[in-house]
């Protein structure tokens, strides 16, 4: 019996061994403030993932004022960076612009996140419509990128392109940040760039393929569970059906869109979606569908009528530095 | 005469013998004295600024993880007004000081000298060179402490007096609890004077009732002697007789719940009396073993086994993707 239990207790002598020897290799003393700092800054990230915007602000300012009290210029960057995101993520644009201005004061080129902070940069930008300024950032953000997130930086840069209609700059982007994603398994990313690609094919006319690369797109993002760009698939779809002639299959896929922003609480998105049903409609002659399409966008507008509105605001100058 | 002296043969060879002992004497003297003072390592220089040079002494040691390492060379008043202190570091530790590693004046136990102390920088970062600053963390002084903890005790002082307030309040619930309690227990007191008389005078009455029913009987049983209601006055007459046994016993029993009811209520006024004066007492030392806990959990989390590994700390940004 005992000679059975030997083996047994010399595996668990071994391994408590080795956890005992990892811990003498891998403990790293690490000052206490600095420790703090970067605890607060997962927590505020946790807190954003959550859904808590508040929770999440208070924890990055904390975070910074200790990065600040001990002169940590890159826990510093990083949030501000964060806090960058948190308020472009809220709309709140000339916030963003302020702290990834100030980021970028303690980043160099050379820096891990020099990167981020330009693709933050580029994204704050490009929704203040300095498209090309934001491109500028974008193509800094790809020459900088270090490690696994270079198809990311591709693809916004080939959205800025797209934007600015240079579609054939926008198509080689988009193809070498589809390829990115496949081999470093962004999948997300991967399914913008077949979005972004289908969209291009179908400006190009091309509405086989347009419809083939929307539909990955699709099929990946329903693998996800992406609401929003599930939604975004299938409007992309329908225009894409509506250029093809195809209004039956349009309309389906517009109504298909509207029930995902609706059963997702995306009031206005979804006023919006059968707006476009009852242009549809109207084209067609049906006058009893587009009026009732109508209405219900009519509706769905009143419900959201005090939300403040998704276009950013005329006072926002953020810095064009390039 | 001199020369014939045998002391003063060779007196050129003995006194040169005594100048060579003597000079190599303090040469190893000196050897010695330098190595102690570290004159013959080598050294590189590190230097940082503060806002006050309170603490700072020159020649005194800097330690990393409580070693000794080096000495403060320099102190100096810069042109902002601040203190620039330059540090002198042996070159065998300079591995452990990188460009993340910081300085801090702290006390060698409660009554220890000052000592300035750097922390291990991350192995990722670059050493720091000669010459280069290095952070300086400012350290609270014990006065500051103080103040800190007696804004973050004060708030608990506050709490607790009020708690005793409440409690002490004549016109507070606890009190008017008590003084109630007090009330119905000399009302009970009271209640069982009361019973007891009214025991006692019916006693009286029942031996009146009985007498007079006894006179009563006699004169009706004289009167209806012919109906034979013998047998019926004889079982009244002995459930009264048995009714007038029991009474007594069952008066005294009374008696005695009544007077332990009342001991009860005395005791349960000096318990009260006894344990409120406590709380305020059990809630400091509740918050003192609450504290002991703190310090514990996080001492626990500071063993390397316990604390998360470094990779895992590596903090990371908001998601975000291209096509937000």
């Amino acid at each position: 019996m005992s000679r059975q239990n030997c083996p047994h207790q010399l595996l668990s002598a071994g391994i408590c061994a080795l956890i005992l020897l990892n811990g003498c290799t891998t403990q790293i003393i690490r000052p206490e403030s600095q420790r703090l700092a970067e605890t607060l800054l997962i927590r505020a990230i946790r807190a954003e993932h959550k859904g808590d915007v508040k929770q999440a602000e208070a924890l990055l300012k904390e975070s910074l004022a200790v990065s600040t009290s001990i002169e940590d210029s890159y826990a510093k960057a990083m949030a501000y960076i964060n806090l960058a995101r948190l308020y472009r993520s809220g709309n709140h644009l000339a916030q963003a612009s302020d702290n990834i201005d100030a980021a970028l004061t303690f980043l160099d080129p050379g820096s891990a996140i020099y990167a981020e902070a330009a693709h933050e940069k580029a994204l704050i930008l490009f929704m203040t419509n300095s498209a090309e300024i934001a491109q500028q950032w974008a193509e800094k953000s790809v020459t900088n990128e270090k490690g696994r997130l270079l198809g990311r930086q591709l693809n916004l840069l080939g959205r800025i392109q797209l934007a600015r209609n240079d579609l054939r700059s926008s198509v080689i982007t988009l193809q070498k940040g589809l390829a990115e994603n496949h081999s470093s398994g962004n999948t997300e990313e991967e399914a913008n760039s077949l979005r972004m690609l289908g969209i291009i094919a179908r400006k190009e006319n091309i509405l086989t393929n347009a419809e083939r690369l929307l539909t990955e797109a699709l099929e990946i993002d329903k693998r996800m569970a992406v609401s929003t760009k599930i939604a975004m698939d299938l409007e992309e779809l329908s225009k894409t059906a509506l250029a093809a002639g195809n209004v039956a299959s349009a309309v389906r896929y517009l109504e298909r869109a509207y029930d995902v922003h609706l059963s997702a609480n995306r009031i206005r998105q979804a006023s919006a979606t059968k707006e476009e049903l009852a242009k549809i409609f109207s084209q067609q002659g049906n006058a009893e569908k587009a009026d009732s399409a109508r209405k219900t966008a009519l509706e769905l507008s009143n419900k959201v009528g005090i939300q403040q509105s998704n276009t950013p605001s005329d006072t926002i100058k953020p810095s064009n530095r390039p | 005469m001199i020369q014939q002296d045998t002391r003063f043969q060779n007196l050129e060879w003995k006194i040169g013998l005594f100048i060579i002992i003597a000079l190599a004497g303090i040469i190893v003297a000196f050897v010695l004295f330098g190595m102690q003072k570290d004159f013959f390592t080598h050294k590189y220089n590190l230097h940082f600024t503060v806002d006050r040079g309170t603490g700072f002494t020159k020649g005194m040691p800097v330690k990393l993880s409580g070693f000794r390492v080096g000495r403060i060379t320099s102190i100096a008043l810069n042109d902002q007004a601040m203190v620039d202190i330059n540090a002198e570091i042996d070159n065998k530790y300079r591995k452990w000081i990188r460009s993340d590693s910081t300085v801090k004046l702290v006390k060698e136990g409660l009554v220890g000298d000052n000592i300035v102390e750097v922390a291990v920088g991350s192995s990722d970062k670059p050493e720091l060179k000669d010459k280069d600053a290095i952070v300086y963390v400012k350290t609270k002084g014990l006065d500051e402490l103080a103040d800190e903890l007696a804004d973050q005790v004060k708030p608990v002082l506050l709490e607790v007096r009020d708690i005793i307030s409440y409690i002490n309040n004549p016109n507070g619930d606890l009190k008017k609890s008590i003084h109630n309690l007090e009330l119905l227990t000399r009302n009970l007191d009271g209640t069982r004077r009361n019973t007891d008389k009214l025991l006692v005078s019916a006693t009286g009455n029942i031996d009146r009732i009985a007498t007079r029913t006894d006179k009563i009987l006699e004169t009706t049983n004289r009167k209806i002697e012919s109906i034979d209601l013998m047998p019926t006055l004889n079982r009244v007459n002995s459930a009264l007789d048995h009714i007038d046994e029991k009474l007594p016993v069952m008066l005294v029993k009374a008696d005695a719940t009544l007077g332990n009811l009342s001991v009860i209520s005395r005791e349960t006024q000096l318990l009260s009396e006894n344990t409120f004066p406590k709380i305020p007492g059990i809630l400091s030392q509740t918050e003192d073993v609450l504290l002991s806990t703190d310090r514990l959990i996080n001492s626990i989390q500071n063993i390397w086994l316990l604390s998360p590994s470094p990779s895992a700390e590596t903090p990371g940004f908001i998601r975000s993707d291209s096509y937000e």
